[in-house]
């Protein structure tokens, strides 16, 4: 029986039962989407790689541990890649230079890369919701969630009191949440 | 860590900006308190969306091959089509997974000590199987529906001795097993059902 129809939270718990081919769907599903958001954050493809690797390491051992009420298939495995991303950031002796919007339409763009209309429209839908933010909200986003500093230093890196930061953060979030549904 | 202190790292959680011991803390900790938990997933599917709109990248050759082989060996095998049409019953026949009944079978089958057991005809056909939960909580699964005329009654078996359990006409059923009941088995009956097996379909065999 083929694993494709299935929704992801059947396969995580597939996964869970120590089932190979159901991991191995999910990576079909996912890899494209976790290297692509390692490139959004800077990483070269040598460590684009190890992320993939070492992310699917961790939903193969963690899969026990998804709970469908506690968050989606979806959110469980991207946060997996984006946590593994970010301690794979923080870990590096100089910080990587994140991919800006611009370099990353055109690095998508070139020729054989793959110029898909789904991610063409995505890349702009992300664009707009962005850009419905303050200008600190953004920021919030892009030092928090695409340059992977840690709260601390993003703190610091801001000039802003944690305390401030984190209101930052909620809101932006909570405004994200509005645009992009709309959308 | 105080549900109010959870709740105020949530968006930083959300966001990756957690360093990793602080992360398994608010995790552990989010895991006691489920009032936070609507929040906490509306915050991570926000954060998903961030990571998801950005374009993928191509997977270059050989990293799937390389993926798979770092698996260490599968914890258990020869189940996965039958718990790949387990799933997709529930997938057809639940309500979603977030709340729900089959949400309860989905979470079950990752609980080591869910047990899932072969049901096989006296010829040694597969006819479908039955997942046990610890708390006596089973879901029959068979592969056909009755034939006309007739109905599934499912018997739990305490010593070999059959005990009469629900009838019923679907290729799924859930029930509870009484306390003396070791193993569960079905049966083909007239409609009603009957106080002892008429034509036994399916038998318990020990998990392949």
């Amino acid at each position: 029986m083929s694993l494709e129809a299935f929704s992801d939270e059947v396969l995580l718990a597939l996964v869970g039962r120590g089932e190979e081919s159901a991991l191995q769907q999910l990576f079909r599903r996912y890899a494209g989407a976790f290297l692509g958001l390692a490139r959004r954050m800077g990483l070269d493809s040598a460590s684009q790689e190890d992320v993939v690797q070492e992310a699917f390491s961790k939903v193969w051992q963690n899969a026990r541990a998804f709970d469908p009420r506690r968050a989606s298939a979806r959110a469980w495995l991207l946060a997996i890649a984006h946590h593994t991303a970010v301690d794979h950031i923080r870990r590096l002796e100089a910080r990587p230079k994140p991919l800006e919007a611009e370099e990353e339409a055109e690095a998508f763009d070139l020729p054989g890369a793959g110029l898909d209309e789904e991610g063409h429209l995505n890349r702009i839908r992300l664009k707009q919701a962005l850009a419905q933010l303050s200008e600190e909200e953004r920021e919030v986003i892009e030092v928090l969630f695409y340059q992977g500093y840690a709260h601390q230093e993003a703190a610091l890196k801001l000039g802003v009191p944690l305390g401030t930061l984190k209101t930052r953060a909620r809101r932006a979030l909570a405004r994200l949440k509005g645009v992009l549904r709309e959308a | 860590m105080k549900p109010e202190e959870v709740r105020e790292l949530l968006p930083l959680y959300a966001l990756g900006a957690l360093n990793p011991e602080e992360r398994a803390r608010l995790e552990a900790a989010l895991a006691r308190y489920p009032e936070l938990w609507a929040e906490a997933r509306a915050l991570q599917e926000t954060a998903a969306d961030l990571a998801s709109l950005v374009p993928p990248a191509p997977v270059p050759p050989g990293l799937e091959e390389k993926v798979m082989a770092r698996l260490r060996p599968p914890r258990r095998r020869g189940l996965s089509v039958w718990l790949a049409r387990a799933a997709a019953l529930l997938l057809l026949l639940g309500l979603g997974y977030t709340g729900g009944w089959s949400a309860h079978w989905l979470l079950a089958l990752r609980d080591p000590q869910t047990q899932v057991v072969t049901l096989a005809s006296p010829k040694g056909e597969l006819v479908g199987r039955a997942i046990l939960r610890r708390d006596r909580a089973a879901l029959v699964l068979l592969d056909r529906w009755p034939p006309q005329g007739q109905v599934f009654q499912a018997w739990g078996l305490a010593q070999g001795r059959p005990l009469p359990l629900p009838t019923f006409r679907t290729p799924i059923k859930s029930l509870r097993l009484p306390p003396e009941a070791q193993a569960l088995a079905v049966s083909l009956e007239p409609p009603g059902g009957s106080p002892a097996p008429t034509t036994l379909l399916g038998l318990p065999q020990s998990t392949p």
